[in-house]
């Protein structure tokens, strides 16, 4: 039984490492521009379809490809703010967030729409496979666990970024009070665009991992994103600790309501779970960073 | 106010204008129409198909010089309408209606899917015009009753036949362990398949439906491990059936076979060598020796698509063929004619012999048994055409 | 007093609902099948502008409202239950759910809210892909079959033309300021005296009515319901980016975003004079135009000043007003 107990929690927490990496970004981009960027799942997918495309034709490792992955979307990141959230920046909250559902919205559906055309609406993998081991009665799959390794990396990374750079540092003030920040020289402007870079990256990051472990579609963008903004509202938004630890919470209450309940309750559960946290703790589980 | 009455009424003139742009013609082409889902969920099975009925249209009315009409003593050549109900019921609906009522359709093929066919069939019903179902195959469609449609695909429930009766001649299976995915289509053929499997004799170790988004079938495997079955039967689409047999991997379940009842070049695509001996279901693969191949090939390389990769393509392409029969069968290209006409339809598809169940609609069309060996497709039941001898026990490590 | 209702202005109006009443009459049933979608999208719309425009609360998970009384109606009605009883319980579980909703929901502040509700519908869809007993699972109700989309097109035109007529009156009572005060700043609202959590309750029941008069009626009409065609997470956008489109707030917004986008959509796909590729990226095409409109036109179209224009040319300027002229959109 405890075996059992070990692998489920072992599997959730794989599970929830991958949602907490992409839900990251969201929540940065909502916190620091409060724009609701529903165009992010899309990236995701965009992230797994070069990784495809890249793996298909030279056959390297994934995780090379992942090395250019990163930078490559970071630029996209920044094009992507300069051309369209910049302008809507500077109205006022409410029209800010109406626009941005409309813009963003338009730009995953001509994504979704352009990408079925040019590459076909099919489904496509990647068959980089990694060999699994037992430890103890537990099976452990090395594909996941250095997933989980680069997860938990790269988490460290952010943290330091964020608290050691001036680039971090600054993304917190503009978190913790925006027009302070302002006031005293940070360029809000700039740090805005650049958050959206590092965000987008992190999602096309997480599209490596996903088409690693699964299989991209030009459609399964909005599915995504509406899991990662349940994840960002569970954890709070613009907090690194919050997303993981909401992302973990999803992903292990799916894999336990799956074992005992049956597999199909694991993602109900999932989302009651983020409900009721939503309901008890409003501003979800932790504040900003 | 006055403005405003100018306005009104010039709104209203062109509103009526555009609605009544349709006039009355006289017959001068066959007008066959249809939706496709060319984007949304289901894109993924039917999203280039316009490009097939375009090059059967093409194809119908150069080398064939169109379709010859009793009524008219000569041959009128075929007009196709294709829309996009993105893959939602109400948009279907909306198309349907408008390809009777506004292009003057003689003749409907149906949309990708039951769950959209559910509801578009009663515009067939209610307007008398014929249809003929391409994918559809819920039973709830065909037993209600209806008049005015014939479907070229049998019920989901038979789907693994040609499968079972390879497993009874072989006589080296003893247990199965079923996993579905839960969408209406998977659930109808893994509910089909369990007690087909019983009453032949196999005994059901483990069963269990997963939902459509699942990322994570942890719990499943673990179960499914201790159960140890000979086959491990997955009704699912490609997406699930990718990533749960991703994850077998990992756990080390090492099945006699492995069972995907939709498996196609995206399948084995993403998971490469892992694919291999895999078994599953087809609808049409070379080898099958049905039909006019000539011109099926040509319309396939025309269009560019892959039935290894497109598994519905051969039930679309089918349904023309129906058409095909049906129109040159009939009297005239009324609709109780060629509604008539189409019932009474016995001929040799492509899909092997077609015809009708007179109550119901549907067609005695069988899925292929195929198994995935070293980068091809194999059809393996029937054994009459099969074009590779069934590998069992699955050989890889 | 009779003078004021008899007048040229109204009779115009009422001639127009004359037009729509009689239209059947005179077109083909595809635009009939047409116009019951527009008056469906118009009438969640429009609702959701309730609680979205006026009271400032984006109800990201508006259709939620839509797919439990279609639930609700059809669980019911294939049990033989008449159709009137089944729309009315539809409705009477659905108010029951917002009600009780309402409370824990209306304490989450902007984004937050939007998205908790977002998240309702994802979780509706999955409960209701599981209780396969109550709800017939993934599989969905079918309901008896029946060809009525002459009967659905005059029900979903009294129900948008209520949800309209009620959108154009509440700014006008009482009840409207209250829920406009309270978007401005809830604070200074509660100092003034309103009721703010009575109020806030109130429209968002009041939005969830439409809907699900909306939603009962369409499992009636298409005769089959699965999770996914009444709580399918892209097609709940649909109303929300269609009235956003169109302007928020406005009384016009809904209408005019519905019209915008079903025109564009019927244009774009079914004009023969578009060369092929066109159609094949049509949804791409709609994207952009949405992101230009969201880019470019931040009231939404409601503001372009040629609608602006053409509405006040022809003598509606009134109904641009509620929100557009008696609180400065700039500000919103």
């Amino acid at each position: 039984m405890l075996t059992i107990f070990i692998q489920l929690i072992l599997a959730g927490v794989l599970q929830g490492g991958t949602y907490a990496l992409a839900a990251f970004g969201l929540s940065l981009i909502f916190c620091i521009a409060e724009v609701l960027n529903i165009t992010h799942g899309e990236f995701l997918m965009l992230g797994g379809l070069v990784t495809y495309i890249l793996f298909s034709t030279t056959g390297w490792n994934p995780f090379i490809i992942l090395l250019i992955v990163i930078p490559l979307f970071i630029f996209v990141g920044l094009v992507y703010q300069k051309a369209f959230i910049k302008p809507i920046l500077n109205r006022p909250p409410r029209q800010l967030f109406f626009s941005s559902i409309v813009v963003t919205v338009g730009i995953a559906t001509a994504i979704e729409d352009t990408t079925s055309f040019i590459w076909g609406p099919t489904v496509k993998g990647v068959s980089y496979a990694m060999p699994a081991f037992m430890a103890g009665g537990v099976v452990i799959s090395s594909l996941r666990l250095t997933i989980l390794v680069l997860i938990i990396a790269l988490t460290i990374f952010l943290h330091f970024y964020l608290k050691k750079t001036f680039l971090g540092k600054a993304i917190r003030a503009i978190l913790q009070n925006r027009e302070g920040a302002a006031v005293i020289g940070i360029n809000v402007p700039r740090v805005i665009t650049f958050v959206f870079g590092i965000a987008i990256g992190l999602a096309a990051v997480a599209g490596v991992f996903y088409v690693l472990q699964f299989t991209i579609g030009p459609y399964i963008g909005l599915p995504l994103t509406i899991r990662y903004i349940a994840i960002v509202m569970l954890g709070g938004s613009g907090s690194l600790i919050g997303s993981l630890v909401g992302g973990l919470i999803l992903g292990v209450a799916e894999t336990f309501a799956g074992f005992f309940l049956g597999a199909h309750w694991s993602l109900a559960v999932a989302f009651f779970a983020l409900v009721m946290v939503l309901l008890l703790k409003p501003e979800g589980l932790f504040r900003h960073v | 106010m006055r403005k405003g009455w100018i306005v009104f009424v010039l709104a209203a003139a062109v509103f009526l204008g555009t609605v009544q742009a349709t006039l009355a013609q006289e017959k001068k082409e066959i007008v066959v129409g249809m939706t496709l889902c060319l984007t949304g969920r289901y894109a993924v099975d039917v999203g280039t198909f316009d490009k097939m009925v375009k090059a059967w249209e093409n194809y119908v009315n150069t080398k064939q010089g169109g379709l010859y009409v009793k009524a008219y003593k000569k041959k009128l050549p075929v007009r196709t309408i294709i829309y996009d109900d993105k893959s939602d019921q109400a948009t279907a609906v909306k198309f349907y209606e408008r390809l009777v009522t506004v292009d003057k359709c003689d003749i409907l093929i149906g949309p990708k899917s039951s769950p959209i066919t559910f509801p578009v069939t009663s515009v067939p019903e209610k307007y008398h015009i014929p249809m003929v179902l391409a994918t559809a195959n819920t039973p709830a469609i065909f037993n209600r009753g209806f008049k005015w449609f014939v479907g070229v695909n049998n019920l989901s429930t038979a789907w693994s036949d040609a499968y079972f009766e390879l497993l009874d001649s072989e006589k080296q299976v003893k247990t199965i362990g079923y996993v579905a995915e839960d969408t209406p289509h998977t659930r109808e053929v893994y509910e089909g398949a369990i007690p087909n499997a019983e009453k032949r004799g196999y005994k059901t170790v483990f069963q269990e439906i997963a939902p459509a988004g699942t990322t994570d079938f942890t719990s499943i495997l673990l179960k499914l491990k201790a159960a140890d079955p000979d086959v491990i039967y997955v009704s699912s689409f490609t997406p699930f059936g990718v990533t749960f047999k991703k994850q077998t991997k990992e756990f080390g379940l090492k099945p006699r076979e492995w069972h995907f009842t939709h498996f196609d070049k995206s399948f084995s695509g993403a998971l490469g060598k892992d694919a291999n001996y895999v078994t599953g279901e087809h609808q049409w693969l070379p080898g099958m020796p049905y039909g006019n191949l000539k011109k099926w090939h040509a319309i396939l390389n025309e269009a560019k698509i892959d039935p290894e990769e497109y598994l519905d393509v051969s039930l679309h392409y089918g349904a023309l063929e129906v058409a095909e029969v049906g129109i040159e069968k009939s009297e005239s290209l009324k609709p109780d004619d060629l509604m008539k006409a189409l019932k009474e339809v016995n001929f040799v598809s492509i899909m092997g012999p077609m015809y009708f169940d007179q109550a119901q609609g549907h067609s005695f069309f069988k899925q292929m048994a195929a198994q995935y060996i070293d980068g091809k497709y194999y059809i393996i039941s029937p054994r009459k055409y099969a074009t590779h001898k069934h590998v069992y026990p699955n050989p890889a490590p | 007093m009779f003078k004021r209702w008899v007048n040229p202005f109204n009779g115009f109006w009422i001639l127009v609902l004359a037009f729509i009443l009689l239209l059947p009459r005179f077109i083909d049933p595809y635009w009939v099948v047409f116009l019951l979608l527009l008056f469906m999208y118009i009438g969640i719309g429009a609702s959701f502008n309730i609680t979205a425009g006026y009271l400032g609360y984006v109800n990201l998970g508006h259709y939620v409202f839509f797919g439990i009384s279609a639930y609700g109606f059809s669980i019911l009605y294939v049990k033989g239950v008449p159709f009137i009883l089944c729309l009315a319980t539809g409705v009477l579980v659905t108010l029951i759910f917002a009600t009780l909703i309402s409370y824990p929901f209306l304490r989450l502040k902007g984004g937050y809210f939007a998205l908790a509700n977002f998240g309702l519908i994802k979780l509706f869809e999955l409960v209701a892909g599981s209780l396969r007993n109550f709800t017939g699972g993934t599989q969905g109700i079918t309901l008896p079959p029946g060809y009525r989309p002459y009967q659905t097109y005059y029900i979903f035109l009294a129900v948008s033309l209520l949800t309209v007529i009620v959108c154009y009156w509440i700014p006008k009572w009482k009840f409207g300021l209250a829920l406009f005060s309270i978007r401005e700043d809830e604070e200074v609202a509660t100092a003034f005296g309103i009721h703010v959590n009575r109020k806030k309750m109130a429209a968002y029941v009041l939005s969830s009515v439409f809907p699900a008069l909306l939603g009962g009626t369409y499992a009636w009409y298409s005769a089959f319901i699965d999770p996914e065609v009444v709580f399918g997470t892209d097609k709940a956008l649909f109303p929300v980016t269609m009235v956003m489109l169109g302007g928020t707030g406005t009384f016009l917004g809904p209408i005019i975003g519905g019209v915008f986008m079903m025109i564009i959509e019927e244009l774009l796909w079914t004009s023969t004079w578009l060369p092929v590729w066109i159609k094949s990226l049509h949804l791409t095409m709609l994207g952009l135009i949405l992101a230009a409109v969201g880019i470019f036109s931040p009231g939404g179209l409601v503001t372009l000043p040629p609608f602006a224009k053409f509405f006040n040319w022809v003598g509606l300027g009134r109904f641009l007003g509620a929100s557009h002229k008696s609180l400065k959109l700039d500000q919103m």
